[in-house]
C-alpha cells in the first residue's frame, strides 16, 4: 500500500513505554491528524518513526509505501521520503539555510551528480514567496536566533523543497500568530497531493480550521483510543479529553 | 612507617628539594624575592625574635580568637575543646588506625613547603567527625615565632556534616606554614569559611587538599587581607559521582605584596561538579598571581566545571597575573573559564559620586559589592 | 606514550637517503659549523650573514627547550638525525607512484590540478609558475614593492632588510628561532614603500620554484608608513614532505599607520614536527592581523604574536585548529602592549577529532607604564569523540591605568539533537557532523580570502570522514 502503516508499535525511552501497541494507517493522498493531551506520546511517535536514537522501537512495524523502515538510520529514512517537521526545530549555527537545503537535496542525488544552482535558487525563492519569507532569510543560519514562527516556516520551507512522500508535522501551529498560521497552512495545503500522505500532530483544533484533515485520531497512553472524521475535532474542543480516559 | 619515620624522611628530603626558582612552572608569577632562597633564608636561619609589623586589625583578631574551640599557636595545639561527634587526637596517637592515610597525606609532598610540613608530622592533629553527626568547629591558627608549621587532617565520615570557621593570623616576622587535609567520605558535607590576616614582613603559606567521595559536598569561602606575601595551594579532588565543590576566594591586597593562589579541580570520575571563583581587589603596588587548573580525565563524562578569576585594579601600580588552565579529555562535559582584569567602572563611580559619596567611599562601595558574593553560599548553608 | 619515532616517523634518515642523491646540494645529517658554512657558501652569502648564522648556532646549542610550549614533546627531537639543507640544482625525481595513496586521494578529492599535484607531492618542480611570478613582480616593481626570497633579499637589499632582520624575533628568542637563524633558507622578504596599498594578496605560491616551502623558512615583511598588504602563506592542499622538522621564523614590521594581514593555512603531512615563531611589531596606528589555520602536521607549536609598540596600534589573531587522530595542534596568540591606547583581539576555535588534541596557549601583557589598553580573547573548543582532548593555557599579566583584559573559554561537544535534525533531512551522519563543524568555525573561515575559505570548507569535510560511527 502507498502511504504510512503503523502496526502494533511499541516504543520505549529507557525502560518506559511511550507508545504501547499503536496501529494507524494513513494512505497516500490523505491528511490525518493526531490529537491528544500532553504526554500521551504524540511527539514520541514522530521521533520514533524518524529513527531518533533515544526512542527504541521494541516491536511492531512502520511501513512507508509498504517497506518496513524500523531500525534504519534516520538519514536513510529521510531519503526514503519521510519528513518530520519538528516541534522544536534545532539551531544549526554557521550553516545558512540556502546551503543547508542544497546539501540535503544533494544527499538525495546519485553519487557524482550535483544540483543545478540556478534552478535550485529559482525554486527556493518561489517556495519562499509562497511562505511570505524574505529572500534575505536564505543567508541566515538555520534556525539560529529565529522566532518560534520563523523556525516553523523554515521547517515547512524544507518540506516543500525536499518533496517527501510522507510528512509528519509535529505541533506546527505552536508559536504561530494568526497571520503566520494562515501562511504556513497555505504552504502545507499546497503540498497536499494524491501522491503524498500527511500526519498532523496537534493539541488544539485551531490548525485544523486551516488544514482540513480526512481523519482524526485521539491518542492516549501510547495508543489510538478513538478515530473519526474531521467533525471529531469540534467534539473534542467542546468536551476536552478527560472523558476518553 | 611510624609518624617519626615520616618526619625523618622529610628532614632528609628537605635538603634535596630545591627552593622556589624562576624557571619552575610551579612558582610561575610568584614573587621570588619573597619565596626564593634569599627571601626564605632569614626565616630558616634566624634565631632573633621576629619583628612585629604592628597591624591593629591583626592584634584585635587575636583577642577574638580566645573564643575558638580549637587553637593552634606556632604550630602547637593549645586548646581543643570537646565537641559532640568530634574526636581530636594528635597524629602520633591516631597513627595506628590511620597509617595509610597519613602516609599518603605527607608523602605526596611536592615542593619545599610540603616537605617542610612533613618534617613536623609529629605535631600534626587529626580531627574525626563521626559518621552521621553534625558539628561546628571554630579554629584559630596564630603564628608569632619566626617559623611555625601546623598540620591538620580532617576526616569527615559518611554523612558527617562539619561547619568549619577558621581564622589565620600571622604576625610580623613570622613564617606560617599550614597544611590541611579534608577527606570527605560518602555524603559528607563541609561548609568552610575562613579569614586570613597577616602583618608586614611575614610570610603565609598554606596548602589545603579536599578529597571528595560520592555525594560529598564542599562549600567554601575564603577571604584574605594582609600586608605580607602569601601563597595558597588549594586542591580539590572529585573522586566520587555527584561530588560537588563550590569554592570562592576574595583577596584584598595592599602595599607591595603578591598574593599567590594556585588551585586545582581534578575530576577523575563522571558526574561531579566544581565551581571556583576568585576575586581580587588590588591596591597600591600589590599583585595577585593566580594559576588554576581544571583537569577533566577521560572517564569523567558529564562533568560540570567552572573557573573564574576577576581582578579589580585599584591603583595603576597594582598588577593582576592569571593563568586559568583547562585540560579536558572527555567530550560530554560543561566546562568554561573566564578571566577579567579591569578598573572600577567610571560610570558607576560617577553615579555614586553624583549621589554625594566621596571618591574614596564610592571606591570602597564598589569593592564591597565586588566582594559581596564570596560568602553568599556559605551563609546560606 | 607510544614510541614517538614510530608515530611521528622521526627517524626518516633511511627515506631521506634514498632521495639524497637527487639533490645537488645536501648538507648531510646533523648540525655543526661546517654545515652552516656549507649552506652559506652554496647561497653565496656575505660575511655578515655567515657570522649571523654561526652566532645563532652557538645560541642554539646553549639554549634549552622552551618551557611554555607543549614542551614535553620537544624532547622527542633528535637534532643529530635531521637533515638541515637540501636544495635544488638537480631535479627531484621521485615518481608519482612513490607518493602515498592517502595523499594522492586527497589531491583528487580537492580537485587540485594535475601539475600542481605533482609539485605539491614533491615529485618534480615542473609546475611553471615562473611566468606568473615575473608578471606579478613587474607589476609590483612599478610601485617599488620588493617581493623576493630571503637569500636574494639579504644579498640585493641589505640597506632595507638588514635593519629589521632578526630584530622583531632575536636569534635568542627561543631555541627554534636560534635554529632557524642558523640554517634558514627560503621564505619571503617583502618591502612595501610608504603609502602603497597592495591590492592583490601576495602569495608565496607564485614563487614555489624558489625555495619558498623550505624546512627553515625565514620571512620578513616590512610595510612602510601607511602601506598596506595581505600575505598568504601555504595552501590548503596537503604537502607530502620527507623532512620532519619544520621551524620557520616570520617577522612583520608595520610602521606608522601601516596594515599587514598575514594569512596561513598549514597543512603539512602528519609526519611533520612544526615549530614556528611568528611575531609582528606594530608602530603608531598600525595594524597587524594574523589569520591562522592549522590542519596538518603531527604536532604544531605556533603562537603568533603582536608587539604593540606605538600608540593606538592594533593586533589581532584569528585562529582555527583541527586536530585529527594522533595530531596535536598547540597554537595560540601573544599580545604585548607597550604603548597607550593599544587594542588586541584573539579569537580561537579548535576542533578535536578522535584522539586528536588541540591546545590554546596565550599571553596578554600590559605593564604598568601603559594606559587605556584593551584585550579581548575568546576560545571555543569542540570535541567530536569521547576520547578527544582540548586544553587552554592562557596567561594574563596586567597593571597600569585604564587597562582591561577579558578572557573566556568554553568547551562543547556535538549537539546530538542538531545531528538528528540534519539526518532527518536526509544527510548522512558524516555529512551532518561535517556541516556542524563547518558551522562551528564558519565565522572565522569567513575571515580568510574567498578562495581559501571555499577550500577550507572542503578540507574540513575531508577531515571529518571516518571520524564518526
Amino acid at each position: 500500500m502507498k502511504g504510512l502503516e503503523i502496526k502494533n508499535l511499541v516504543v520505549k525511552i529507557g525502560e518506559r513505554a511511550v507508545i504501547d501497541g499503536l496501529n494507524l494507517t494513513i494512505p497516500a493522498g490523505e491528511v490525518h491528524a493526531i490529537m491528544g493531551p500532553n504526554g500521551t506520546g504524540k511527539s514520541s511517535l514522530s521521533k520514533a518513526i524518524a529513527g531518533h536514537p533515544d526512542y527504541k522501537i521494541v516491536s511492531g512495524e512502520v511501513l512507508l509505501d509498504g517497506e518496513n523502515i524500523v531500525g534504519l538510520e534516520p538519514d536513510v529514512i529521510a531519503r526514503k521520503g519521510f519528513f518530520l517537521s519538528f516541534q522544536y526545530p534545532v539551531d544549526v549555527p554557521g550553516v545558512s539555510i540556502a546551503n543547508f537545503i542544497r546539501a540535503c537535496l544533494n544527499a538525495r542525488l546519485p553519487e557524482g551528480e550535483t544540483l543545478d544552482a540556478v534552478k535550485y535558487y529559482k525554486e527556493l525563492y518561489a517556495k519562499m514567496d509562497l511562505l511570505k519569507m524574505d529572500k534575505s532569510f536564505t543567508a541566515r543560519s538555520v534556525n539560529e536566533g529565529f522566532s518560534g514562527g520563523e523556525k516553523k516556516r523554515c521547517d515547512i520551507l524544507q518540506m516543500l523543497m525536499l518533496n517527501p512522500k510522507f510528512a509528519v508535522l509535529d505541533e506546527t501551529d505552536s508559536g504561530l500568530d494568526i497571520d503566520a498560521l494562515r501562511i504556513v497552512s497555505e504552504g502545507v495545503n499546497s503540498a497536499r497531493s494524491s501522491e503524498r500522505g500527511m500526519l498532523l500532530i496537534t493539541h488544539y483544533n485551531r490548525l485544523l480550521e486551516y488544514i482540513k484533515p480526512d481523519k482524526i485520531h485521539v491518542l492516549n497512553a501510547g495508543k489510538v483510543v478513538l478515530s473519526g472524521g474531521a467533525e471529531l475535532a469540534l467534539e473534542l474542543e467542546k468536551k476536552g479529553y478527560d472523558w476518553l480516559k | 612507617m611510624s609518624i617519626s619515620k615520616i618526619s625523618q624522611w622529610a628532614k632528609n628530603r628537605f635538603g634535596e628539594v630545591s627552593f622556589p626558582h624562576k624557571k619552575d612552572e610551579y612558582w610561575r608569577f610568584a614573587d621570588l624575592n619573597a619565596w626564593g632562597v634569599d627571601g626564605l633564608h632569614p626565616f630558616f636561619t634566624s634565631s632573633n625574635p621576629p619583628t612585629s609589623g604592628a597591624c591593629a586589625s591583626v592584634r584585635l583578631k587575636e583577642i577574638e580568637l580566645a573564643s575558638c574551640n580549637v587553637l593552634f599557636s606556632d604550630g602547637q595545639l593549645l586548646k581543643a575543646e570537646g565537641v559532640d561527634g568530634v574526636e581530636i587526637l594528635s597524629m602520633a596517637d591516631a597513627f595506628a588506625n590511620n597509617a595509610e592515610r597519613f602516609e599518603k597525606f605527607f608523602l605526596s609532598a611536592e615542593g619545599k613547603f610540603d616537605v617542610f610540613q612533613a618534617s613536623r608530622a609529629e605535631n600534626g592533629v587529626f580531627v574525626r567527625i563521626k559518621a552521621n553527626s553534625e558539628a561546628q568547629l571554630d579554629v584559630g591558627v596564630i603564628s608569632k615565632m619566626h617559623i611555625s608549621a601546623c598540620g591538620v587532617y580532617f576526616l569527615l565520615e559518611e554523612n558527617a556534616k562539619l561547619r568549619l570557621n577558621k581564622t589565620t593570623l600571622t604576625f610580623g616576622g613570622a613564617l606560617s606554614s599550614a597544611r590541611l587535609g579534608f577527606e570527605l567520605q560518602k555524603g559528607a558535607s563541609l561548609v568552610y569559611s575562613q579569614h586570613k590576616y597577616s602583618e608586614k614582613s611575614a610570610l603565609m603559606y598554606e596548602r589545603e587538599d579536599f578529597i571528595l567521595s560520592e555525594n560529598a559536598e564542599v562549600v567554601d569561602a575564603m577571604a584574605q587581607e594582609g600586608l605580607s606575601h602569601s601563597r595558597s595551594e588549594r586542591n580539590f579532588y572529585l573522586n566520587g559521582f555527584n561530588a560537588n565543590v563550590d569554592s570562592r576566594v576574595f583577596l584584598k591586597t595592599s602595599g607591595n605584596i603578591t598574593a599567590d593562589l594556585r588551585t586545582k579541580q581534578i575530576h577523575s570520575v563522571a558526574g561531579a561538579k566544581s565551581n571556583l571563583a576568585v576575586k581580587a581587589a588590588l591596591n597600591d603596588s600589590s599583585a595577585i598571581a593566580f594559576t588554576g587548573l581544571v583537569d577533566v580525565c577521560e572517564q569523567a563524562q558529564k562533568t560540570e566545571a567552572y573557573q573564574s578569576c576577576r581582578s579589580l585594579l585599584l591603583s595603576k601600580d597594582a598588577k593582576a597575573q592569571a593563568s586559568p588552565i583547562l585540560e579536558i579529555s572527555a567530550n560530554d562535559v560543561l566546562c568554561s573559564h573566564g578571566c577579567t582584569v579591569a578598573e572600577p567602572d567610571k560610570e558607576q563611580l560617577f553615579y555614586m559620586r553624583s549621589r554625594g559619596l566621596s571618591l574614596e567611599q564610592s571606591r570602597e562601595m564598589i569593592v564591597e559589592s565586588f566582594a559581596n558574593s564570596t560568602f553568599e553560599k556559605v551563609l546560606q548553608k | 606514550m607510544e614510541n614517538p619515532e614510530q608515530s611521528l616517523n622521526l627517524d626518516r634518515s633511511a627515506g631521506d637517503f634514498k632521495y639524497a642523491e637527487d639533490y645537488a646540494y645536501d648538507a648531510g645529517v646533523g648540525l655543526n659549523e661546517d654545515v652552516i658554512r656549507y649552506i652559506s657558501s652554496v647561497k653565496g652569502e656575505d660575511e655578515w650573514i655567515l657570522n649571523f648564522r654561526l652566532e645563532a648556532l652557538k645560541t642554539f646549542e646553549k639554549m634549552k627547550n622552551p618551557t611554555h610550549w607543549a614542551s614535553k614533546r620537544l624532547d622527542e627531537l633528535d637534532f643529530s638525525k635531521i637533515r638541515y639543507y637540501l636544495a635544488k640544482g638537480a631535479k627531484k625525481t621521485r615518481s608519482w607512484d612513490e607518493v602515498p595513496d592517502d595523499v594522492k586521494n586527497t589531491f583528487e578529492r580537492l580537485g587540485v590540478p594535475e601539475q600542481e599535484r605533482a609539485f605539491l607531492a614533491g615529485v618534480e618542480a615542473q609546475f611553471d609558475s615562473e611566468s606568473a611570478y615575473s608578471n606579478m613582480k613587474e607589476h609590483l616593481a612599478k610601485d617599488g614593492v620588493i617581493f623576493v626570497d630571503s637569500t636574494e633579499g639579504l644579498k640585493k637589499y641589505p640597506e632595507i632588510f638588514r635593519k629589521y632582520f632578526g630584530k622583531v624575533i632575536p636569534t635568542s628568542d627561543n631555541k627554534y628561532s636560534a635554529l632557524n637563524s642558523a640554517v634558514f633558507s627560503g621564505g619571503s622578504f617583502i618591502y612595501v614603500p610608504k603609502g602603497v596599498k597592495v591590492q592583490q594578496p601576495l602569495q608565496a605560491y607564485f614563487r614555489i620554484n624558489a625555495e619558498s616551502f623550505g624546512q627553515f623558512e625565514r620571512t620578513l615583511i616590512i610595510a612602510d608608513e601607511g602601506a598596506e598588504l595581505m600575505y598568504m602563506e601555504g595552501c590548503t592542499a596537503p604537502r607530502f614532505e620527507t623532512g620532519t622538522l619544520h621551524s620557520a621564523v616570520v617577522e612583520l614590521v608595520a610602521l606608522k599607520g601601516a596594515k599587514i594581514q598575514y594569512v596561513t593555512v598549514q597543512n603539512w603531512s602528519d609526519n611533520v614536527f612544526n615549530l614556528v615563531t611568528k611575531r609582528g611589531m606594530a608602530e603608531e596606528d598600525a595594524q597587524i592581523r594574523w589569520v591562522d589555520c592549522n590542519i596538518g602536521s603531527g604536532i604544531t607549536m605556533k603562537y603568533p604574536a603582536v608587539v604593540l609598540k606605538g600608540e593606538r596600534a592594533r593586533g589581532e589573531v584569528i585562529s582555527i585548529a583541527l586536530a585529527n587522530a594522533k595530531q596535536h595542534q598547540d597554537t595560540g596568540a601573544k599580545m604585548i602592549h607597550l604603548a597607550d591606547n593599544t587594542t588586541s583581539n584573539v579569537t580561537s576555535k579548535s576542533v578535536s577529532i578522535a584522539d586528536g588534541r588541540a591546545s590554546y596557549r596565550g599571553l596578554v601583557y600590559m605593564p604598568k607604564n601603559v594606559k587605556n589598553c584593551k584585550n579581548n580573547t575568546e576560545c571555543d573548543a569542540l570535541l567530536i569523540n569521547t576520547n578527544s582532548r582540548t586544553d587552554t593555557y592562557p596567561a594574563i599579566v596586567c597593571s597600569g591605568e585604564g587597562n582591561s583584559i577579558q578572557h573566556e573559554a568554553s568547551v562543547s561537544k556535538l549537539n546530538e539533537e542538531q545531528i538528528f535534525y540534519m539526518r532527518q533531512r536526509g544527510l548522512s551522519e558524516t555529512e551532518a557532523v561535517s556541516l556542524a563543524v563547518n558551522g562551528f568555525v564558519n565565522d572565522l573561515v569567513k575571515e580568510f580570502p574567498m578562495e581559501y575559505s571555499v577550500e577550507l570548507k572542503r578540507l574540513i569535510e575531508l577531515q571529518m570522514e571516518g571520524s564518526v560511527g
